[in-house]
């Protein structure tokens, strides 16, 4: 694991808007196969984060490594061909385009050919729902099915790294479970997850490791299990609110 | 140089902000009003006053795109009718014959009688002073006349019509031979008279009538825009829908932007043919119109300052810049015997000029050059670090209690709307008595939000009855409904992104405030009063939110974070002092002590006495604060009870809940 070349590896970033300083010197690593999960609160540079590796913003100064190579330059279509695709927080499905077209719009980097119809077969048996609904305009769908519309889109690219903010958000508890089950799915068949979550217990209830955000910095990094448990993260981020829904 | 600006700029610097835009602006005034007497030069001094007459068009357009948000190709109409107004009445061109009826108005000067060798005619002599106001009341009639038909229409489809009868004045105008004498135009129109002065030929006193003009529809549109009439417009600019949920007149607002700036330009239309005693046709062609709207684009769509110098700049590049800088070329080609330098007009390249810039402008510095809004710093993260603070909302001294008025409530009965084939509410029933929270929960696409959409009036019903408090809500306008004391927020928050906090919050209080556009303008005492208490009121409920909001009122809302925008449009809800508070989702995207802040902050609104329906997914906040909760499954209204029965519910678990909720009760039965 040690000499292995991370999959995805930010070196000392630091980010701007303007004056203000959202990412302070963060370092991640994410391995292969891992699934991350990132906890913050509002406004502390979890966003940012995903913009950075998307190359919506660019560090200005620091490192952007994907699979040993630095991206930091790169435009957001060379980082998706390259092999990351995002699911957007709020989905950002093209709402006026049918499913079909949004999962086409997914692989828009590739060529047509049997690789697509063999990611179009992967992703209609992930979510047969999808399958049933290919011809309606997504715009018309309910949030958690343009959800998994969202989620399949990103697997259109054949990403090896999917990043996604927020996938439980504005779902109910039924759609939050499925999403996770399936990105535990996806991870499984070979595709490295980062995610944001606010839902941090569900979020750490599939994730390899974590990182914790705060004002721009990580204060926190670990396994999902030592971070389930560290007292501080419970407080501030699992709540009591869970608590009470367990009891 | 740097040394000399320095000497200037530096002692200038020093001065106070506000004193400094005082000082700045006496300095301008002064220049522009000694410019005739100290630079006697006719045709210069009557470019300027040109100038000024397309800078008060670019104010009115300036109301209708840049305040409203209506994209209005066809503006030169209204300054076509000012003009033709001014110059019917006026030129000897529409003359009846006299009768004694006449005889009053010829009493008051309106008239007179005239005879060329045949029967006694009527001449209009209608004074240019009597015209000016006039001609706004005739042209913000058509306004409203155009305007009514259109404005349903949106964007492109506005814009195309605009332009529809943009054409349509002019091609009337040259068609109407016996009242417009056609192409070509109406003669003899009268210069106006002050005192027994002749206006005559001469620009110097129409320079100062313009920057009269000018700066009166600059003070117009200041205290227009600071109203609650000017957040109106932006409101409806930035979000319709979010507009009239806020208890906007949605009609009734636009048409009083496209009628006010139809007066502008019809002001505009009297100076500018008193000023040149002809009108023809072509001086209102579509031309006039899209160049007012690159002046306004230039300078700052929405900046009162900004399209005043835009238009100014635009003019005078035209009329002094380009004839001066052809002279320049044709003497370089001189030195350089280069024959297209020799002969090359720039005045013919002013079309290609304009283009540039405004692709310049698109690229580089796209809100214009004065910008409406200016930009306010972000926050330091320690500025806006806030600590989650329990126990419900803080500093709510100032928020009186809701008293129980011994209403009915919220009554829904056998609501169905359909949408096409798809039936989104089936029959539903739902009650909310006075004072109490009602949770209503459902998958996704279970029609929960429409349920919100029919009882605020975005979604037409097809079946049953929506009554508050007695009063039939099924069938009124969104924003009647809000009047009625129904205010909500939105799933996909649906915030003015471009106006600030406080904007945002304001525009909550529109419902509750009555000022006029005479009473914006003239600062009546009802007006300051309203003003300061709609503030005052606002203060106190940001104040609610501690230091999440209070930091940022000045901030775009557009740059918050989604927790903190879904706190705004809380605020602005409840700034409208609902009766009832729709939520729809109101912690979607926060963690969950966030989430659990939230819940104590609108149980302690709960406390206060006020009735509240909520949308949620959260299952614990739903059971820390609903008295009732409704479960909808494809439009049905598949359980209804406590909390806890509704979370055991068989049915409610498979549609809904999901396993990790049906472990939890299994444990608590064996518990048991």
């Amino acid at each position: 694991m040690a000499t292995e070349t991370p999959l995805l590896e930010f070196k000392g970033v630091n980010t701007y808007y303007g004056d203000m300083h959202a990412l302070k010197n963060v370092n991640y690593t994410i391995m292969k196969g891992e699934i991350i999960s990132l906890l913050g609160g509002n406004a502390c540079g979890k966003s940012t984060t995903m913009k950075t590796i998307m190359g919506v913003v660019r560090p200005k100064t620091g490192t952007v490594l994907f699979n040993g190579k630095p991206i930091e330059t790169l435009a957001t279509s060379e980082r998706v061909q390259r092999g990351i695709a995002p699911v957007l927080e709020a989905r950002r499905l093209f709402p006026r385009m049918t499913v079909y077209e949004n999962l086409e719009m997914g692989a828009y980097t590739r060529k047509k050919g049997p690789e697509f119809n063999e990611d179009l077969e992967r992703v209609y048996s992930l979510f047969p729902r999808v399958k049933e609904r290919r011809n309606q305009l997504a715009g018309t769908m309910s949030g958690g099915e343009q959800q998994m519309v969202a989620i399949g889109r990103a697997l259109m690219a054949r990403p090896r790294l999917i990043c996604m903010d927020e996938p439980s958000m504005g779902l109910s508890p039924l759609y939050v479970e499925q999403v996770f089950d399936i990105i535990q799915t996806i991870n499984k068949q070979g595709t490295t997850i980062f995610m944001v979550e606010q839902n941090a217990s569900m979020a750490l209830s599939i994730a390899h490791r974590g990182y914790v955000l705060q004002t721009g910095m990580v204060v926190l990094s670990g396994t999902a299990e030592e971070l389930r448990n560290n007292e501080n993260i419970k407080q501030a981020y699992l709540g009591e609110m869970n608590v009470d829904a367990a009891a | 140089m740097s040394g000399a600006v320095d000497f200037i700029s530096k002692p200038f610097m020093a001065i106070p902000e506000d004193k400094r835009k005082a000082l700045g602006l006496i300095l301008v005034a002064i220049i522009l009003l000694l410019f005739p007497l100290l630079h006697d030069n006719d045709a210069d001094i009557d470019t300027a006053a040109n100038a000024l007459s397309y800078a008060t068009l670019a104010l009115g357009l300036n109301i209708v795109v840049g305040f409203a948000g209506l994209l209005d190709l066809g503006y030169a109409a209204f300054f076509a009718i000012g003009a033709y107004y001014y110059g019917i009445f006026t030129s000897f061109q529409v003359m009846p014959l006299w009768s004694g009826v006449w005889s009053p108005f010829a009493a008051i000067g309106l008239v007179e009688k005239i005879n060329q060798g045949g029967p006694d005619l009527v001449h209009f002599t209608l004074s240019f002073w009597i015209a000016l106001p006039t001609a706004a009341l005739v042209s913000a009639f058509f306004g409203v006349l155009f305007g009514a038909p259109t404005l349903r229409l949106r964007g492109d489809y506005l814009a195309i019509v605009t332009l529809g009868f943009g054409e349509i004045v002019p091609i009337v105008a040259r068609n109407l031979d016996s009242v417009t004498n056609g192409a070509a135009g109406l003669n003899g129109i009268q210069a106006p008279k002050l005192f027994g002065y002749n206006f005559g030929i001469s620009a110097f006193p129409y320079y100062y009538v313009g920057l009269g003009l000018v700066a009166l529809l600059i003070f117009v549109s200041i205290r227009l825009r600071d109203s609650r009439i000017g957040r109106a417009w932006m409101a409806i600019r930035e979000d319709e829908t979010a507009a009239s949920a806020m208890g906007i007149n949605l009609v009734r607002f636009k048409l009083m932007a496209f009628a006010i700036g139809a007066a502008f330009a019809g002001m505009t239309g009297v100076y500018f043919v008193a000023k040149l005693q002809t009108a023809t046709p072509d001086m209102f062609s579509f031309n006039v119109s899209s160049m007012l709207l690159v002046m306004v684009v230039l300078g700052g769509m929405g900046s009162v300052w900004g399209v005043v110098v835009g238009a100014l700049m635009l003019q005078l590049l035209q009329t002094w810049f380009l004839p001066q800088l052809s002279e320049w070329l044709h003497a370089l080609g001189d030195v350089l015997g280069n024959d297209w330098l020799r002969t090359v007009d720039m005045v013919q390249w002013t079309q290609l000029l304009f283009g540039i810039i405004l692709i310049f402008m698109m690229l580089f510095r796209r809100e214009g050059l004065i910008p409406a809004t200016r930009k306010v710093p972000a926050l330091t993260f320690q500025a806006q670090h806030a600590e989650v603070t329990r126990g419900g909302f803080a500093n709510l001294e100032n928020i009186p209690r809701w008293q129980k008025e011994g209403g009915k409530g919220l009554e829904i009965r056998g609501v169905t709307v359909k949408f096409g084939g798809l039936v989104a509410l089936n029959g539903i029933d739902l009650t909310v008595p006075e004072g109490g929270v009602v949770a209503v929960i459902g998958p996704n696409g279970s029609g929960k939000s429409t349920l919100f959409n029919v009882i605020t009036g975005l979604v037409h019903s097809d079946a049953g009855s929506i009554k508050f408090n007695g009063v039939e809500l099924l069938g009124l306008q969104p924003h009647q409904v809000l009047e009625h004391g129904v205010a909500r927020t939105f799933q996909n928050i649906r915030l003015f992104p471009n106006l600030t906090v406080l904007e945002n919050v304001l525009i909550g209080q529109h419902a509750r405030l009555t000022t006029g556009p005479i009473g914006a303008v003239l600062h009546t005492p009802h007006n300051v009063a309203e003003e300061k208490a709609a503030l005052d009121w606002v203060s106190n409920i940001i104040a609610m939110f501690s230091n999440r909001l209070a930091p940022r009122v000045a901030q775009a809302v557009g740059g918050l974070s989604y927790a903190n925008r879904r706190r705004v449009e809380i605020a602005r809800a409840l700034a409208s002092r609902p009766k009832i508070l729709l939520l729809d989702e109101p912690t979607a995207g926060m963690n969950p002590a966030e989430t659990l802040e939230l819940a104590e902050q609108i149980k302690s609104l709960h406390t206060l006495g006020l009735t509240i329906l909520i949308i949620e997914h959260k299952l614990d906040v739903v059971t820390k604060l609903a008295d009732t909760v409704v479960v909808l499954d494809h439009g049905d209204k598949i359980a209804e009870g406590l909390p806890d029965e509704v979370r055991r519910n068989e049915q409610v678990l498979t549609a809904y809940l999901g396993r990790a909720a049906r472990a939890a009760v299994m444990e608590s039965a064996n518990g048991n």
